[in-house]
């Protein structure tokens, strides 16, 4: 590891706003990986590739980079047969991101996906093999140098206590704890999957120690509703807020979700996002190097308004 | 008894497990119709069902809700095979998750829905392969195909088992409903489906309509 001055990953968020990156799984199959295969295995089978993605992104204004681990859990990795691989592609994973900014000193956010299934009593999976995958996830992230660790797309804040307790275990440096919210049937209210709300949510993951609110993904959830989000979570707790949002609400075309938010639009959004308390700001499915170049734009003209001056 | 019927509808319904559980196993211990009984896990399941769409349950309820009628199905099930044997299943129905999809909470609530509706199900589990669609459908010659799935990449796979069915020569006698995610006239069209159920009891009102019981 090259040993760099910059400024600890807390202290640079209390500074100013750092931008995100933009989506990665929609991007990959963009290249041509197909529905359903094990894109985190690309980690070691297509490199350059991933390593494209991100680059492209540090070169539209990211400072922050989530790594290309988000379903490489062991558990996840094991329904592809790639159990055994779940270090390397961890360890490759860091490597390519940080690879990516080509020396510059941005940030490095390790991922932590949802193992993918539900915890008993509910689903097959035990508490203590969920723990043991995160751990094991965590670690390895950690020892390969990550700023963060993010936990996104979350849902259940079972799964979520088990991986903030397995990051920190893990020594992690920094904790962000992101959830996925979906607007409920009734299209007034948004919830987890699992009923969970903005503010449960919020309360529950400052008391659990993370140091990062977030929220990314979910269905039906545009930028509008995710400043509702980070307002709801800033009523009821004082942590830092990140958010990414997807590029607006899918349509299904030929059997595809597809996200059709232009970077404009997107953009013409990002100020709510920023007024309501967030601090990172990334886009989730559907987004793309030219919404990041815009969010780099809209993010530079804040920071220079809330610049002290001297 | 009666009101039996209706404190088991509104346990099932207030997601008092271990309550309904109990409550229905006496209830059959003492000579309750079966079939009746099952008759009040469904309305129980309509008021669920209800409640999830109008937000006030969430997928938690949903799966407890499974778990509920799975156990009470269970126990009344066998009690109506020795019962009424004469009686001839309204047609039958298989059912599935498609290949590279997990989620089974909807189709088992539906299984259980077409059950106690009178159908036979044969119901071949989560990330089922295209080919044991197809074999199934030569053995048991169902009326009605339901293939389930909640994630985007299962409607390829829908699309997949339906082309299948369809180069074995199996599609002219077959009805296929899809569901289980976001599914709309748009998917059931890309699939090559007959039609689409939002939830368990649109998929029992499907299968009236082309097997009436």
């Amino acid at each position: 590891m090259i040993a760099t001055t910059k400024e600890p990953f807390l202290s640079a968020i209390s500074n100013r706003v750092l931008v995100c990156d933009g989506a990665m799984g929609t991007q990959l199959q963009a290249a041509g990986l197909e529905l359903g295969a094990c894109g985190e295995q690309w980690n070691l089978t297509h490199s350059d590739v991933v390593l494209a993605i991100q680059s492209a992104y540090v070169g539209a204004g990211s400072d922050c980079l989530i790594t290309q681990t988000f379903g490489a859990s062991s558990i996840n990795l094991a329904r592809h047969g790639l159990a055994s691989f779940a270090d390397e592609i961890n360890r490759a994973g860091a490597d390519i991101a940080r690879r990516a900014f080509a020396g510059r000193a941005g940030y490095v956010l390790g991922d932590i996906g949802p193992f993918g299934g539900m915890l008993k009593p509910l689903g097959s999976v035990t508490p203590e093999t969920a723990s043991a995958a995160f751990h094991q996830q965590a670690c390895t992230l950690v020892a390969s140098g990550v700023d963060a660790v993010i936990i996104e797309t979350q849902t259940s804040l079972e799964e979520l206590r088990l991986a903030i307790d397995a990051a920190r275990a893990a020594g992690a440096p920094c904790i962000i704890a992101s959830v996925a919210f979906e607007v409920t049937r009734n299209g007034r209210d948004v919830r987890t999957i699992m009923g969970t709300t903005p503010e449960q949510a919020a309360e529950f993951i400052q008391r659990s120690g993370a140091q990062v609110v977030a929220t990314n993904c979910g269905a039906g959830v545009d930028i509008n509703w995710m400043a509702q989000i980070l307002a709801r979570y800033r009523r009821v707790c004082d942590l830092p807020l990140m958010a990414k949002p997807n590029a607006g609400r899918p349509v299904l075309e030929n059997g595809r979700w597809i996200y059709k938010q232009s970077p404009e639009e997107m953009a013409d959004g990002l100020p709510k996002l920023l007024d309501a308390g967030a601090r990172i700001v990334g886009a989730c499915c559907g987004s793309t190097v030219a919404h990041i170049r815009l969010f780099r734009d809209v993010v530079d003209r804040m920071n220079a308004k809330q610049m002290p001056s001297i | 008894m009666e009101d039996n019927g209706n404190k088991l509808l509104n346990l099932i319904a207030e997601m008092q497990e271990e309550e309904a559980v109990k409550l229905a196993r006496e209830m059959l211990d003492s000579g309750y119709d079966p079939i009746k009984l099952l008759g009040h896990c469904r309305e129980a399941m309509e008021i669920v069902g209800k409640r999830y769409e109008e937000g006030e349950y969430f997928l938690p309820e949903l799966m407890l809700a499974g778990e509920m009628l799975k156990s009470i199905g269970e126990m009344a099930k066998p009690l109506i095979k020795q019962d009424a044997s004469s009686a001839k299943s309204a047609g039958t129905i298989i059912i599935g998750t498609v290949q590279g999809d997990l989620h089974d909470i909807g189709k088992n609530i539906v299984t259980f829905m077409l059950e106690i509706n009178g159908y036979k199900v044969v119901d071949l589990g989560i990330d089922v392969p295209v080919a044991s669609f197809v074999s199934s459908i030569r053995e048991h010659k169902p009326q009605v195909l339901g293939l389930s799935g909640f994630l985007t990449l299962a409607f390829d796979a829908m699309k997949k088992t339906v082309e299948a069915i369809q180069e074995a020569g199996l599609r002219d006698n077959l009805k296929i409903m899809i569901g289980g995610g976001q599914v709309d006239d748009t998917v059931k069209n890309y699939t090559g489906a007959d039609a689409f159920g939002l939830n368990a009891m649109e998929a029992v009102s499907l299968c009236r309509r082309w097997v009436p019981a």
